[in-house]
C-alpha cells in the first residue's frame, strides 16, 4: 500500500508517549496508549529522533537517516523508509502535517 | 496448623461442611467437596500445607462437586465451581484431584493481576533465584522437580509471581503435576520424592503430582529475587547446551508467556524490563537431567570476590 502524501506532505512525531529501552541489538518501546510493546530497529529509531527534533519532508528524512547510519542516503532505498513511515503512521506514532 | 494435623475424618467434615481454608503461597483458597475418594488423595497430598482460620479474607471459594441427575449414577461426572459459579465442562469423577489442581491453576492465572505472572518455574537458593519460561511441554516441570529435590527450594513449578512494588518473586510452591513419562523420569532421578496416584487418561495425558520438599512450603512468605532466566527445552537425545542469549530475545520471551502482560499496561514492562537487566539470560537444551542440574549449579556457583 502506498500513501499519496508520503512525498508530498511534512510527517511530525504524533504526541503518543512511549516508553523506550535500548536492548544494544535492538530498541523496544512501549506505548501508553495502545498498551502495545513495539520492537524497533535502529532505521526506525533514527526516523522517530529526527521526527522527535520537528516535523520533515521524506527527503529530510532520507538525508539524516543517512547520516545516522552513515551512509550515503542513495544508498537507502526510498520503498523501504517509506514502508517505515507507513507502519509508524498505522501505529499512531506519527502524522502528516 | 498444617493439613496434616487434622484427622482424615476432620478434614473430610470440613470440606464437606464450611470448607477447608489453605494457604498456598499468597493465597487463601477455601475447597469444599463432596467426593471421599478426592479427601482421601488431598489429604494425604497437602499434608504440608498450612491451614488458615475460617474467618481469613479467603481469594478463591472453589469447589469440585459430583454432577445431579442421572449423571450421578452412570459414569459419574463432577463440576468446578469458582466463587459458586460452575467452570469448565464436566470431568470424570475418577479425575477430581486434577481437575480442581487445574482450576485453582486457572483461578490465579485469570484473577490475580496485581501481581505480573509469568509462565515459568522458579526456583530459589541463597535469596538468588533462576526463572524457567517455558511453554508447556518443554520439559519445564520436570526440570524444575529435579532441582528441588537437588537443593534448590521450589518457589514455583507454574508462575512467577512477580511484585510490582519491587519486582521481587513470591513463592506458591503448590503440588507439582508431572505428566505421562516424567512421572517414572523423576521416580528413578529420586525415589525419596513422594509422587501421588497417577490419574489415568486425563485431558493432559497421565498426570501424577509430587509433594514440594517441606522446607519449600515451610518458607512460602520467603521473596527471592530474579537473577537468572533460562529458557529450558528438553530434547530427547540432545547434547547438552547452556548458551547465552541476547537480552533484547529474553525480554520478548519473558513478555510473551506471561499470563497478564497486556493486563498491566506499562508496569508490566518496566517490571519485565527491570528483570531482564537484573538477570543473566541463558537457553538450555537438554536431555539428561544430571547434566543439566550440574550445569546450571555450575553457571550458578558464586564467584569469589
Amino acid at each position: 500500500m502506498k500513501i499519496a502524501c508520503v512525498d508530498s506532505q511534512k510527517i511530525a512525531l504524533s504526541t503518543e508517549e512511549l516508553s523506550w529501552q535500548d536492548w544494544g541489538d535492538c530498541h523496544i518501546a512501549f506505548q501508553l496508549s495502545s498498551g502495545e510493546t513495539h520492537i524497533f530497529n535502529e532505521t526506525t529509531v533514527n526516523v522517530l529522533r529526527c521526527l522527535g527534533k520537528s516535523a520533515a519532508s521524506m527527503a529530510e528524512l532520507l538525508n539524516s537517516t543517512g547520516e545516522s547510519l552513515g551512509v550515503d542516503p542513495g544508498e537507502i532505498s526510498p520503498d523501504d523508509l517509506e514502508f517505515v513511515v507507513i507502519r509508524l503512521n498505522e501505529l499512531g506514532l506519527i502524522e502528516f502535517v | 496448623m498444617l493439613v496434616s494435623d487434622l484427622g482424615q475424618q476432620e478434614f473430610l467434615n470440613r470440606l464437606v461442611g464450611i470448607g477447608l481454608y489453605v494457604r498456598f503461597g499468597p493465597f487463601n483458597i477455601r475447597i469444599r467437596s463432596d467426593i471421599p475418594a478426592y479427601a482421601s488423595v488431598a489429604h494425604s497430598l497437602y499434608r504440608f500445607y498450612p491451614l488458615v482460620p475460617p474467618d481469613s479474607l479467603v481469594d478463591f471459594h472453589v469447589e469440585i462437586a459430583r454432577r445431579k441427575g442421572m449423571r450421578r449414577w452412570v459414569r459419574p461426572q463432577v463440576v468446578f465451581f469458582v466463587d459458586g459459579r460452575r467452570a469448565f465442562a464436566p470431568y470424570a469423577i475418577e479425575h477430581s484431584f486434577p481437575a480442581l489442581e487445574w482450576g485453582i491453576n486457572w483461578c490465579i492465572a485469570t484473577r490475580a493481576h496485581y501481581l505480573l505472572m509469568l509462565h515459568s518455574a522458579v526456583v530459589e537458593r541463597n535469596g538468588n533465584a533462576i526463572l524457567f519460561p517455558a511453554w508447556p511441554g518443554h520439559g519445564k516441570s520436570t526440570l524444575c522437580t529435579a532441582l528441588v529435590f537437588s537443593g534448590w527450594r521450589l518457589l514455583s513449578d507454574e508462575f512467577g509471581l512477580v511484585r510490582p512494588e519491587d519486582g521481587m518473586l513470591l513463592p506458591i510452591p503448590r503440588l507439582i503435576p508431572l505428566k505421562n513419562e516424567s512421572i517414572d523420569v523423576i521416580r528413578n532421578f529420586r525415589p525419596e520424592a513422594v509422587i501421588g496416584p497417577s490419574f489415568l487418561k486425563t485431558r493432559k495425558g497421565t498426570v501424577a503430582h509430587v509433594i514440594p520438599p517441606e522446607d519449600s512450603i515451610l518458607r512460602s512468605q520467603e521473596t527471592a529475587k530474579p537473577r537468572w532466566l533460562i529458557f529450558p527445552r528438553w530434547v530427547a537425545g540432545a547434547p547438552l547446551s547452556l548458551e547465552p542469549i541476547p537480552k533484547s530475545q529474553a525480554f520478548l520471551m519473558v513478555a510473551t508467556n506471561a499470563f497478564n502482560y497486556e493486563v498491566l499496561d506499562q508496569t508490566a514492562f518496566r517490571l519485565v524490563t527491570d528483570m531482564v537487566k537484573a538477570c543473566d539470560c541463558h537457553s538450555l537444551v537438554y536431555s539428561d537431567l544430571s547434566e543439566a542440574i550440574a550445569a546450571i549449579d555450575a553457571l550458578t556457583r558464586p564467584t569469589d570476590g
